[in-house]
């Protein structure tokens, strides 16, 4: 079974790659495996929203301390899930929903890690003081500076700022995405060869 | 493990058992001695029990016998001071340099080489000259000066015991007796010098006078001769009445030139037959009849009748030597036959004593090289007789021609055989040419403890009232000492007890080496059965305890000394030889054999040890009578006891029920130690696995635990007092941000200024150059958390699509909740909202489409660019289009740099595929976290347009006359916010670094 699993695997792959080199000849072939790997992935986000709701269940069921929690997540889970179903999305209920529940508290969240980033850049200097520290609290500050508005306008400098701040912030994001490029390409290298088999297996 | 076979079953058992685990049977005895240990010294009277039997009667023969020798000092053990001189043992002081050397004589006594003592008779001849004998000295040394050295002889013979003991008395007893042997070995030329130092030995002088030979032999010593050996006057005439020795036989190599006095020749005629060996008659010559007649009678001193007829009347005088002659035969040697006697007369003194030679070995005599006979006898000769004295068969003819041709170092040789009865049992076809009467001497020799009546009448009917006393010493001859049975045959050689020997030497008159040998041994040679003769012999005291290694070094001693031996030792070795041929004592040639026959014991060489010395024991023990005394068991037989068998009480395991070996180098032997080590018990004993503690112990152990467990348990934390302070820095912050920003937004304040950069018109040319009421894909890729800031981002572009290009709208999410942002972002930018109240009138399905999620990642958005009619064909029917090229830009909104990074690679490839999706505008909406990773593709020009956050939102919100004023709206809280943060962050850091620095100087102050 491995084995079918890893021939399967392996040919999909080697597949959808030469379908970029020979469109003419597997295009078709390639276009049949991607409709059905978003098949698959969205039967797999549905298997994921059930799986959700039987873990909370379970919580619910063992009469678990978070179980109350769990109870809640279910029931707006059916109601949001049902209202969709019977109104759409473009309806004023889910409109509601959306604008008074979900947009504030993952809003809320993010302020809260605002408020969390400012107090580790205060302590940062008490818990480790070494260069790293004040380049990094250096950095952040200037960046602030250079987008924050003042009532007096732009703040000095702030060109200067963000060429500085940018070059230095584009460079590492090339860096980032070239060893993530390079990443992807041996891991998709390693899956076509069957050493890596995240499908199953080793 | 190691394994002990047990002895009683045979099984092996593992070694800590005590008992077998099979038949309960003992395997170690606690008193076991390790292999190395030395035996402690203990009691032996508390050992007596444990001993074997025949040590335990041997002991309890021991202490018999003291008893007895408080009776009767007789039979006390040897004690040398007592003990009458030892003439052999004062050859040692003679010559102390070659003490070393043994003569063959000596070395070939050992009965157990018997091979060997036959090799060394045939090459008697050969021997005989290489081996420094005493004879060759005497004959060397006689030579030239006959009656010098004869007298130097006898000095030194007589200076012997001096050395040895002190005692006048004894000395000269002994000086008596050797110097009328030495006389008889002297040459004819001095005969007096026997008279001489017999009278001065008699006087009692010291030996020393005996030396010097001059001054005696001026005088005269014609009436000492008579007194002393008038005795052999009378023992010759009753041998002579009784059997008639041939003066022919009395001849020996004794004889002497005509010149001596016939009365010193007559007196040591006897001796011709003290053996009971006959005179050869034919031998004897004319001259040498007076002697002849003198000792005639000793040719049946043995109790062999001798015909009268064959005895000439020895009127003339006859040389001592000649005297001496029976002596030949006293061992069963042959009497000489005419011719040797004819040759013996002109033999020097030296020759005269060859009988001793035939004492123990009549063979070697046969086997003399007759070449030989041409050369005149000796007194050396006389010897001879000697050689046999051990052996019974007596030597032929021809045997005693080289014997009296021989030098005088062949003399000795008899002693090599002495005692070896394989010896001379090979040569007795030889003796059977002697002549009868030689033959009847030996007859003596085996009824010599009997003491037939017909032999010891004949020296009774002759013998003087003088010669009886002058030969009681005979009578005792191999009587038992101590035993005072009166035998007739004692009262009829009375004449051995005459004037030369006192009463007391004829006690006392058996010399050491003979003392010794017939001396009890502290223990019974093991395996030695001959030493019978010496319970027949001897008194069963003296058979029982003689010691092998005893007689071995006495006989090594007079080896040595014999090496050495003057012309006075021989005759000092002949009377004291004189002993075991007392007519008493039941001893027999075969006795004396067997006297020199005593094996050495072989407990160790060989296996069969145990059994001889069983025998032994057996035969000691039948002897009966105790001749070792407890003080005197030695120390090898103490390391030899079975101490710990009989100590430990355990049944000891016989010899022959040990086990044999059956595999390994020592199969087949029995008795082997075995592999397993012997006294296990040694080891430590096996004991219970399970702990014994007191309650104490147990307190104190689990005390020890606490501290161990109190030692490895992490000690608690110390709260810090920073943490209110840091929790309320929390709350301070957030309360700060709260508050200001709630204050902002609250008054509503717009005092930022807003500086639209550059690069703002670009986002406006993009926008015009969209076709008018052209479809537009709007991909939703981001969270509800940052729907505010996207919001705010995308307001100013949708708002100039709507306005401006009438454009349609089809929001495609990445997200399932794309479709809820997406109809919240139509929301905020007032863009669906009616137009009464300031929207556009976007209305949903007319004007913009919501086409739901596209599940599976950059797979959906691979498949959705190359094939969306498969992939997502609502969109498509929604927007009005048959492809993705419909679209005549795409808007990608995201919070994410990976899924921004997808849409724009796929996008990249869809144009290099699909050329006129490449003249396609993307415009990229992206939140302040993602905009940094976006913008590499926007540089590149993968991406037309990167809107990063709120800052860009305002900046095209500004240019588009600051429609829908989202972004304008925010910016003032965005502005305070920011400047809280980055003051915040700076006065912090400020304070720590002040505090850090504060505590690490406290901390050194603190040391």
């Amino acid at each position: 079974m491995r084995i079918v699993t890893a021939v399967l695997a392996i040919a999909s792959g080697l597949i959808v790659l030469f379908g970029y080199f020979f469109p003419e000849q597997l295009s078709g072939l390639r276009d049949l495996l991607v409709d059905w790997a978003v098949i698959i992935a969205g039967m797999a986000v549905l298997v994921g929203v059930a799986n959700l709701v039987f873990v909370q269940m379970e919580k619910v069921r063992t009469r678990d301390r978070n179980g109350l929690y769990g109870a809640l997540l279910v029931i707006s889970l059916i109601f949001t899930f049902g209202l969709g179903l019977v109104f759409g999305p473009e309806h004023i209920s889910m409109q509601a929903v959306v604008n008074a529940i979900i947009i504030p508290v993952e809003a809320s969240l993010l302020a809260i890690l605002a408020v969390t980033l400012v107090y580790a850049s205060i302590r940062l200097l008490r818990r480790r003081t070494d260069v790293i520290s004040v380049i990094f609290l250096i950095s952040a500050v200037l960046f602030m500076l250079a987008i924050m508005p003042t009532p007096f306008g732009p703040f000095p400098l702030d060109q200067l700022i963000t060429f500085f701040v940018g070059m230095f912030s584009r460079g590492g994001a090339r860096g980032l995405l070239i060893g993530v490029a390079l990443g992807t390409l041996l891991t998709g290298l390693r899956v076509l060869f069957g050493v890596d088999r995240p499908y199953g297996g080793n | 493990m190691a394994e002990i076979r047990c002895s009683n079953c045979g099984e092996n058992n593992p070694d800590f058992f005590d008992t077998c685990q099979f038949c309960q049977s003992p395997l170690k005895s606690e008193s076991t001695i390790q292999t190395g240990e030395l035996p402690s010294e203990k009691d032996t009277d508390e050992l007596e029990p444990i001993l074997p039997e025949w040590l335990q009667d041997v002991r309890q023969q021991s202490r018999d016998t003291e008893e007895d020798e408080t009776f009767s000092p007789e039979t006390k053990p040897k004690i040398r001071s007592v003990e009458p001189v030892d003439l052999l043992a004062g050859l040692a002081s003679q010559d102390d340099s070659e003490e070393d050397e043994v003569p063959d004589w000596l070395a070939s006594i050992n009965p157990l080489d018997d091979e060997k003592s036959v090799l060394l008779s045939d090459s008697d001849d050969e021997e005989k000259e290489e081996t420094s004998d005493f004879f060759a000295q005497f004959s060397q040394i006689k030579e030239p000066e006959p009656s010098d050295t004869q007298a130097d002889e006898t000095a030194q013979m007589d200076t012997t015991p001096l050395t040895d003991d002190t005692e006048s008395q004894e000395a000269g007893q002994t000086d008596e007796l050797a110097d009328w042997l030495s006389q008889s070995t002297a040459e004819s030329s001095e005969p007096v010098s026997f008279g001489e130092f017999s009278s001065d030995a008699e006087d009692g002088s010291s030996t020393d006078e005996l030396g010097v030979t001059e001054p005696l032999k001026d005088e005269t010593p014609a009436e000492q001769e008579s007194e002393d050996l008038s005795w052999l006057h009378d023992l010759e005439a009753s041998s002579r009445q009784a059997d008639e020795v041939p003066a022919s036989e009395k001849e020996t190599a004794f004889d002497i030139p005509a010149a001596q006095p016939e009365s010193s020749d007559e007196d040591l005629s006897w001796l011709d037959n003290l053996g009971g060996v006959r005179a050869s008659a034919a031998e004897t010559p004319a001259q040498s009849e007076s002697s002849d007649d003198d000792l005639s009678w000793l040719n049946n001193l043995g109790g062999t009748p001798t015909p009268a007829a064959d005895e000439p009347v020895p009127a003339e005088a006859e040389s001592s030597e000649e005297d001496l002659d029976w002596l030949d035969n006293l061992g069963g040697t042959p009497p000489p036959t005419e011719e040797e006697s004819a040759l013996a007369q002109t033999e020097s003194a030296q020759e005269d004593l060859d009988w001793l030679k035939d004492l123990g070995e009549p063979s070697a005599s046969a086997q003399e090289d007759p070449a030989a006979l041409p050369q005149p006898e000796s007194s050396e000769e006389d010897l001879d007789w000697m050689k046999n004295l051990g052996d019974t068969p007596p030597p032929t003819d021809e045997e005693s021609r080289p014997a009296q041709t021989e030098s005088a170092q062949e003399d000795l040789d008899w002693l090599k055989d002495l005692g070896d009865p394989s010896a001379s049992a090979q040569e007795e076809p030889a003796t059977l040419d002697q002549p009868e009467s030689s033959e009847e001497d030996l007859s003596w020799m085996e009824i010599l403890g009997d003491t037939p009546a017909s032999e010891t009448e004949e020296p009774a009917l002759s013998e003087t009232a003088s010669s009886d006393d002058d030969l009681d010493w005979m009578k005792n001859l191999g009587e038992e000492p101590g035993s005072l049975e009166p035998e007739t045959p004692s009262v009829e050689y009375t004449p051995a007890h005459t004037a030369p020997l006192d009463e007391t030497a004829g006690q006392d008159s058996t010399p050491d080496w003979l003392k010794s040998a017939m001396e009890e041994p502290s223990m019974p040679a093991p395996g030695d059965l001959s030493m019978d003769w010496f319970t027949d012999m001897e008194s069963e005291k003296e058979t029982e305890a003689e010691a092998t290694d005893e007689v071995q070094e006495i006989f090594d001693l007079h080896s040595d000394e014999a090496s050495d031996l003057s012309v006075s030792e021989p005759a000092s070795e002949a009377t004291s030889l004189d002993l075991p041929f007392d007519d008493s004592s039941s001893t027999s040639q075969q006795d004396l054999d067997a006297m020199f026959d005593i094996d050495i014991p072989e407990v160790s060489q060989e296996g069969g040890g145990i059994e001889q010395s069983e025998s032994v024991s057996a035969d000691l023990s039948a002897a009966g009578d105790e001749s070792l005394s407890p003080v005197d068991l030695p120390s090898w037989v103490q390391d030899m006891r079975p101490v710990d068998s009989a100590i430990a009480g355990t049944s000891t395991v016989e010899y022959d029920e040990q086990e044999t070996e059956s595999e390994g180098p020592l199969a087949g032997f029995s008795g082997v130690i075995p592999s397993a080590p012997i006294g296990s018990s040694l080891r430590p004993k096996a004991f219970s696995m399970k702990l014994q503690v007191t309650d104490e112990q147990q307190a104190g152990a689990e005390l020890i635990e606490q501290i161990i467990a109190s030692e490895s348990a992490a000690p608690a934390a110390a709260p810090h007092a920073e943490i209110a302070s840091q929790r309320m820095l929390r709350w301070i912050l957030s309360a700060i941000f709260v508050i200001v920003l709630s204050l902002v937004i609250g008054i509503g304040s717009q005092s930022f200024s807003i500086v639209a950069p550059g690069r703002v018109s670009q986002l406006s040319d993009l926008i015009g150059a969209v076709p008018e009421g052209s479809p537009v894909l709007l991909v939703v890729d981001y969270q509800p958390a940052v729907a505010g800031e996207l919001a705010a981002a995308a307001g100013p572009v949708l708002d100039q699509l709507a306005l401006s290009r009438q454009s349609t709208f089809t929001f495609l999410s990445m997200s399932p909740n794309g479709s809820a942002m997406a109809e919240h972002l139509m929301a905020n930018t007032n863009i669906s909202s009616p137009l009464e109240s300031g929207g556009l009138g976007y209305q949903p399905g007319v004007q913009y489409f919501n086409a739901g999620f596209l599940p599976g990642g950059s797979t959906g958005v691979l498949g959705f660019i190359n094939d969306p009619v498969s992939i997502k064909p609502e969109a498509l029917s929604l927007a009005n289009v048959n492809s993705f090229s419909g679209f005549e830009a795409v808007i990608l909104m995201t919070d994410n740099a990976d899924s921004g990074r997808v849409w724009v690679e796929q996008l990249e490839i869809a144009k290099q595929a699909q050329p006129e999706i490449a003249s396609k505008p993307l415009v990229v909406i992206s939140s302040a976290q993602a905009g940094p990773l976006l913008e590499p593709y926007v540089s590149s020009g993968q991406a037309n347009l990167l809107i990063n956050g709120l800052s860009d939102a305002a900046k095209y919100e500004f240019v588009n006359q600051s429609r829908p004023g989202i972004a304008r709206a925010y910016w003032d809280s965005f502005g305070v916010g920011l400047m809280i943060a980055v003051l915040s962050i700076i006065l912090g850091s400020l304070w720590n670094i002040f505090t850090g620095v504060r505590e690490r100087r406290a901390e050194a102050e603190q040391g």
